[in-house]
């Protein structure tokens, strides 16, 4: 491990894995505000769209929503699929990845660098979420 | 109150009357909460006597001290009252997100009282609770009350956070077998309930919740959790019940010829065997996991639910259908109109062994007849009513395979002997859900030695899981002691082994009396083909096992 101390990491996600438990919002939750947990505090947010789950790490705040391209739909094998739903930008005009009292854009930080990967990987047992190393 | 809310709503819906009360640690702490808390309540507040359908009757929904909180498998909310069917104390599991949901909005225990005179809706939103108007989603299915629900509210992330729970147009008529549905997923032990939620002209529950619940020692509580899933990873028990569900079980259930055939009258044919989990895994199209549950034992169909084990037999091979595909429309007919599966499946059996307009194995005909006492159309007769009303408009109470006016699961007790034993004394009526011995018993079911230990021991440790608002199954491979672990993080308590058991047999014993109170009594038994008419040369020795059970229960020994 000591040699990929400095590595990056990143989070693949396979939606196809996802079964919808959501424990890994209340990881996120957890880990970020210790000793209370709200969902809506996460900055992963499984979503429910087109008949499949998708786990949205929460992205950058982005205010200029006026030509925003994800406000279409999306049509594979006769599946339509709301693109707004599966975007993760914190945006004007969604509820989520907003803290529920100050309505504070949240974003994923990959819990600061811990040895052990982010907190949402850990909890995840279904394989939706896992930790990739890069080498720089 | 780290891990509770403390908070109490209780909802009079005769005088659409809206109040937040609280509960002090000292309560929670006694009977931690979910069914311990909701039966405290419950056996305090109502007069075991009153019919199950009059106004006088409540239903309780609690939620535990871990549920919501990320603790694995918490997300039970358990939601009792008295049942129509049985006629005594009964206590369903919400699963899926519904517990979670309603701890987020700050409450762990919802009351509701009196009846309504016109159809509504409860609405929970923290503390914005309202009691609305709901005449345009009665007779409406339980998918489409959730449909017209979720369209209803703008904001789409919402509708997807928005839970909901309904009956369907069986509850509606309140009929003794109806259940409960949240997002397409019975509650499970939910027979009858169903029926006091139409009584009281509440087709559904909505809650949607922002409220933080807070833990004592979140670090303490992440590493528990962390172990538990570590632990998930590695078991091999727990792996297979991950993949097969309670499938897990079909095959060894099947070897030793324990699987319910043709209303329990005979011994499954060898065709039985093509119903394996390998076969069946090509109907799965993937696994659903409930609130915060590593393991996600659900499996998913393009209808929806895939039946569990129980529900499979009964719908299936009980009434002589060995044809998966058929077996999940039924269920789906179930999920549909409310109904609960188990025990449609046990009526179906009953009807066919009548030989009343069907006969063992006819899959059109029992698809029309579930189809029918859904609608409440009247060839759908008395199936509706449940198997033991049926039998005795019959006079043939002899068919009637069930304890307490509730069918059996499908799982023959007279080769799974300890399984027979808590068929008998369960309180709601003749279920494995709450003493789901099947997970040791397999090696050795044809004896009964010890047999009276481990169904009293099973029992009290379902008890103690939904009253701290953890899913049972958890027990496929997990030891209580995890989950006591979680329990002392999140509440900052200190509460021991032994401590909780003595919680779990309380709670055993409040059902109990409750039971006695309402005129309960010597029913403690099995059908008579349990104990004289053999399959495989075998009967059930309930007598024997029971006299211990007595004894180590304290209660006095029937005559």
């Amino acid at each position: 491990m000591k040699n990929n101390r400095y590595s990056m990491y990143r989070i693949r996600v396979d939606s196809n894995k996802c079964t919808g438990c959501r424990h890994c919002e209340t990881a996120c939750s957890l880990t970020h505000i210790l000793d209370k947990v709200n969902y809506h505090r996460s900055r992963i947010r499984v979503v429910w769209e087109g008949g499949h789950f998708f786990p949205l790490l929460a992205g950058p705040y982005v205010s200029n929503i006026q030509e925003c391209a994800s406000k279409k739909e999306l049509v594979i094998d006769g599946n339509t699929y709301d693109q707004c739903m599966l975007c993760r930008a914190s945006c004007p005009n969604k509820s989520i990845f907003k803290e529920p009292d100050s309505g504070i854009p949240l974003k994923c930080d990959f819990c600061g660098y811990r040895e052990e990967g982010p907190a949402c990987i850990k909890w995840c047992k279904s394989g939706a979420l896992t930790l990739v190393r890069l080498k720089q | 109150m780290d891990g509770w809310q403390g908070k109490v709503l209780r909802v009079d819906l005769s005088n659409r009357l809206i109040k937040i009360e609280s509960v002090s640690l000292e309560v929670c702490q006694r009977y931690l909460g979910g069914r311990g808390l909701a039966t405290k309540v419950f056996t305090e507040e109502v007069n075991p006597v009153i019919d199950s359908l009059a106004e006088e009757n409540k239903i309780i929904l609690a939620t535990g001290p871990l549920t919501g909180t990320g603790a694995s498998a918490g997300s039970i909310c358990s939601i009792v009252t008295k049942s129509p069917l049985t006629n005594t104390i009964t206590c369903g599991q919400a699963k899926m997100h519904f517990g979670a949901e309603l701890k987020a909005a700050g409450y762990d225990i919802l009351i509701i009282e009196g009846n309504a005179k016109s159809p509504i809706l409860l609405s929970i939103q923290d503390e914005n609770v309202e009691i609305l108007p709901a005449d345009h989603l009665w007779g409406e299915t339980t998918s489409k009350v959730e449909d017209i629900v979720r369209l209803a509210i703008s904001d789409p992330w919402k509708a997807r956070e928005t839970k909901i729970l309904s009956v369907g147009p069986a509850g509606e008529r309140a009929e003794p077998i109806a259940t409960v549905i949240i997002d397409g997923l019975p509650v499970r032990n939910g027979v009858g309930i169903g029926a006091v939620f139409g009584i009281k002209k509440l087709k559904a529950i909505i809650v949607k919740g922002t409220k933080d619940i807070t833990l004592a020692h979140g670090e303490g509580f992440i590493n528990a959790v962390s172990a538990s899933v570590e632990f998930l990873k590695e078991a091999e028990s727990l792996r297979e019940f991950s993949e097969l569900g309670t499938h897990l079980l079909l095959k060894p259930i099947a070897k030793i010829g324990a699987l319910g055939y043709e209303n329990l009258s005979k011994r499954a044919p060898e065709a039985i065997y093509s119903l394996s989990t390998e076969f069946l895994g090509k109907l799965w199209q993937g696994d659903r996991g409930c609130f915060a549950c590593p393991i996600a034992c659900l499996k998913q169909t393009e209808l929806g639910f895939f039946p569990e084990i129980e529900e499979f037999i009964s719908l299936g091979p009980l009434c002589g259908i060995i044809n998966p595909s058929a077996t999940i429309d039924a269920y789906k007919l179930c999920i549909e109109y409310g109904l609960d599966a188990n025990e449609m499946g046990a009526g179906v059996a009953c009807v066919m062994e009548l030989g009343k307009d069907l006969s063992f194995g006819e899959t059109d005909g029992s698809l029309e007849a579930i189809r029918a006492s859904g609608e409440g159309d009247e060839a759908g007769g008395l199936l509706s009513k449940g198997a033991f009303y049926l039998s005795r408009h019959f006079e043939r109470e002899d068919v009637f395979m069930g304890v307490k006016r509730r069918s059996m699961p499908p799982f023959d007790p007279r080769i799974i002997q300890g399984i027979g034993l808590q068929y008998a004394t369960c309180n709601f009526g003749a279920t494995h859900l709450t003493g789901f011995t099947l997970i040791e018993e397999l090696e050795d079911p044809y004896s009964i030695k010890n047999k009276a230990i481990l169904v009293k021991r099973y029992q009290d440790q379902t008890a103690i899981l939904e009253s701290i608002g953890v899913c049972p199954y958890v027990l496929f491979g997990f030891n209580l002691s995890t989950f006591i672990n979680m329990l002392n993080q999140a509440t900052g308590l200190d509460f021991k082994e032994e401590e909780i058991i003595k919680i779990g047999e309380h709670i055993y014993d409040l059902e109990h009396s409750f039971n006695k109170n309402a005129g309960i009594v010597n029913e403690d038994r099995l059908p008579l083909r349990m104990l004289s008419q053999p399959i495989n040369g075998m009967v059930s020795h309930l007598e024997e096992m029971l006299k211990e059970y007595c004894t180590l229960r304290g209660l006095p020994s029937e005559e």
